[in-house]
């Protein structure tokens, strides 16, 4: 066996590496560096749309992710919140995911700031879960109130002020999603800007942009913040860094030990591949 | 009579509910003919609500049969999981008829701490097998391999900091490469997936997709 | 920061079962299973309640609150669903997913042409050449090309000319065509790939965060320990079941 093959071979315990994972994640979440990171043209697009959006916008918020997307999603729509509220907005949240709920009060608890100048009812609300998917994001469409009579908390809709200013899709200024999932863009795409030309912001997973690119690109959204990069840019445009870019420096060195994997993967297979030998098993 | 109930029936149904809702979108209708439609996409919402409730109950069937047949090395599990299921149904049957819903304490108390926890960590584990891919899986024998990899060094490095440190071009770069080229790559799914839509919906309406055998 | 009793072992359990839960990236384990099921049920209770919970705000509050009998209709057809139970009469559940799947499907018929095809076909319209600026005009060839392309190598499945046996001018083209669109893929895939790391270390940043946060410290250390015991008592167990596998085999090689 040659000294490639045998440290190839050590390096291919799969708790070995599982190990480094861990380390390398560890290492700048206990001593952070601070490495600066620049903001694309990307997210100053979406900050500048923000920022030219008349006063009181009406907003719909759609909550659409799981608790382990918290990490990248939270931070994002947090910094789009703060960065909202200083214009006296009406946002209607509302879920079509289970977990919503969830993420919701996580969500208010993550930027109290921008709940206490809000007033519940009359500058927000929160719909709750609603069942349907596609269906629940048409209904919602031809006028909240109607659809959904009571909200989360269980208080009738009917005679809160905030749906005198935005109850249907055309009363909208904006419609912002922040999903896990590629489904949820593509309802909002057939039954909120298909139908009624209401302006869409994706707030993406990372894994999940690539799929979506494509509206984006056709016009059918205005930008697209993603993932947890996408989030510490914004945090940074806004003046208040959070969560996402504290995660950068962790960020960094998790990607620089996979690149590290792929180029040492790739360079001991070749080595030992021109040394004719076989690639041991594992 | 029972062939048509159990074939003909749904598919009755659905034609209708189909021919309807695509008449009312393409042509211009009466405002109460508007109203109904409103009404009726409300209603399919409504409906789906008890898919959730029997997705539940399958599952506590699943288990209850492991439980009663004292599967071994199931058997405990099942048991683990009957308790959690019928106690966070109970707690949060409790919340919705109380008015409360789901910010019931007991009922919040187990999905903050059990839920919100095991499907982040679920999640999140997929990292170390993306760790040992990268070393043992991730081979470059051709061509579109090694773009593939190329590309993907460039994306990660533009995701990062530390691409920003070796070469502030990594982002803008990296920006460039998704809203064109992985705009135009994925492109053609979305076309398909769209095609896709309008067929299954044909074939729907023509009653080709559904229950060839009874 | 002192947190009451009752949160202070919802902490603790949530660390636990994080821990549990990983511990499966190194050994499947008695506490990973424990975890796994715990978790399932909590889920299916969750989607249980949710579900009711959608149902009583949307469906049975307007008829409670606003007399408006129409919304009987829906209570039905899901009520319906439940008729797979029935054995014999298990088709009654179909009326149900049928309404369901008729109202979602033509709503997604109904604007997918314009969404999904007009607006995308629309939108890969490009000049293919932009005066002063020759990486846009770059930009769009490639972008044309890589869509044309991707569309010929999915959607079309003839083949023009005399295939590959008997190449006519067409096929050429057609092969250059569907090498950039495949090309272009590995483009997407790449970024994808990419995209795909920077989501699950998001993911693990946020667990990992949780763990070391001071009130879950404690309950980590200690998880971290009950599970290496369970990893070490599961790597016994599979040694015990091998060497008494191998000495029955061995045992039924010798009396034949």
């Amino acid at each position: 066996m040659s000294v490639a093959e045998k440290i190839y071979n050590i390096l291919s315990i799969r708790q070995l590496l599982y190990v480094l994972l861990i380390i390398m994640v560890l290492i700048p979440l206990l001593h952070p560096f601070g490495i600066p990171i620049s903001i694309s043209s990307r997210v100053r697009e979406v900050y500048k749309y923000i920022e030219n959006l008349p006063d009181n916008p009406k907003v719909l918020i759609e909550i659409y992710y799981e608790p382990a997307a918290a990490t990248e999603l939270e931070p994002a729509v947090g910094a789009i919140l703060r960065h909202l509220v200083a214009k006296n907005p009406k946002i209607v949240f509302v879920s079509l995911i289970a977990t919503g709920p969830i993420m919701f009060e996580r969500l208010k608890s993550y930027v109290p700031d921008v709940f206490e100048k809000l007033k519940y009812g009359e500058d927000y609300v929160y719909l709750g879960f609603l069942t349907g998917g596609e269906t629940a994001c048409a209904s919602l469409a031809r006028g909240i109130k109607e659809y959904v009579v009571r909200d989360n908390y269980g208080r009738p809709t009917a005679d809160m002020p905030i749906f005198k200013y935005a109850n249907k899709a055309e009363d909208f200024d904006l419609v912002i999603i922040a999903s896990s999932g590629t489904d949820v863009f593509e309802w909002y795409v057939r039954q909120w800007f298909t139908p009624y030309h209401v302006p869409l912001l994706f707030v993406a997973l990372s894994v999940i942009a690539p799929s979506i690119e494509p509206f984006v690109a056709a016009g059918q959204a205005i930008g697209m913040i993603v993932g947890q990069r996408g989030a510490a840019e914004y945090e940074l445009l806004i003046g208040k860094p959070g969560s996402a870019l504290a995660a950068m420096d962790a960020q960094s060195f998790a990607h620089g030990l996979v690149i590290a994997f792929i180029i040492l993967g790739n360079v001991f297979y070749w080595i030992i591949r021109l040394q004719r030998k076989e690639i041991p098993g594992r | 009579m029972s062939v048509v109930a159990r074939r003909y029936g749904p598919q009755a149904v659905i034609l209708l509910m189909m021919l309807f809702l695509l008449v009312t979108y393409f042509f211009v209708m009466p405002e109460e003919v508007m109203g109904f439609e409103a009404n009726v996409i409300k209603w399919g919402s409504i409906a789906a609500g008890f898919a959730m409730m029997v997705g539940a109950i399958d599952i506590l069937r699943y288990h209850i049969a492991f439980l009663v047949r004292r599967t071994p090395g199931q058997w405990l599990y099942s048991l683990v999981l009957i308790v959690a299921l019928l106690l966070t149904a109970a707690t949060g049957t409790i919340g919705v008829v109380t008015g409360v819903g789901t910010t019931y304490e007991p009922f919040a108390w187990l999905y903050n701490n059990i839920y919100v926890p095991a499907d982040a960590t679920i999640y999140s584990i997929l990292v170390f097998y993306i760790a040992s891919a990268s070393f043992r899986a991730f081979r470059v024998r051709n061509a579109p391999a090694l773009l593939l990899l190329i590309v993907g060094l460039i994306v990660m490095l533009g995701n990062t900091s530390l691409g920003y440190v070796i070469w502030p071009g990594f982002t803008p770069l990296s920006v460039w490469l998704n809203k064109n080229i992985v705009a135009a790559a994925f492109r053609p799914i979305i076309i398909g997936a769209g095609l896709g839509i309008i067929i299954t919906g044909l074939r729907t309406i023509l009653g080709r997709e559904l229950y060839r055998r009874e | 920061m002192v947190l009451p009793y009752w949160d202070v072992f919802g902490v603790w359990i949530a660390a636990a079962i994080t821990v549990w839960l990983y511990s499966f990236a190194f050994k499947d384990n008695v506490l990973y299973k424990f975890s796994e099921h715990l978790f399932l049920g909590v889920a299916a209770g969750y989607s249980f309640t949710l579900g009711l919970d959608a149902i009583s705000r949307t469906g049975i509050a307007p008829i409670v609150t606003e007399g408006e009998l129409g919304y009987i209709v829906p209570i039905i057809f899901g009520l319906l669903f439940f008729g797979k139970y029935l054995g014999r009469y298990a088709w009654i559940a179909r009326y149900g997913s049928m309404f369901v799947l008729g109202v979602g499907l033509s709503l997604a018929v109904r604007t997918a042409p314009e969404a999904f095809i007009l607006k995308q076909v629309a939108a890969s319209i490009l000049p293919l050449y932009v005066p002063g600026d020759p990486v846009m005009t770059i930009t769009h060839i490639l972008m044309v090309l890589i869509i044309i392309g991707g569309l010929l190598y999915f959607v079309f499945t003839f083949v023009p000319g005399g295939g590959e046996r008997r190449p006519t001018a067409s096929y050429r083209v057609y092969e250059v065509l569907t090498r950039i669109g495949i090309y272009g893929m590995m483009v997407g895939f790449g970024a994808l790939f990419a995209r795909t790391v920077m989501t699950r270390v998001a993911f693990f940043i946020g667990r990992l965060t949780f763990l070391m946060s001071p009130e879950a410290l404690g309950a980590t250390i200690v998880a971290t320990i009950l599970a290496a015991i369970a990893i070490v008592y599961s790597y016994t167990q599979e040694r015990r079941r091998s060497t008494a596998g191998s000495a029955q085999s061995s045992g039924a090689a010798q009396t034949s």
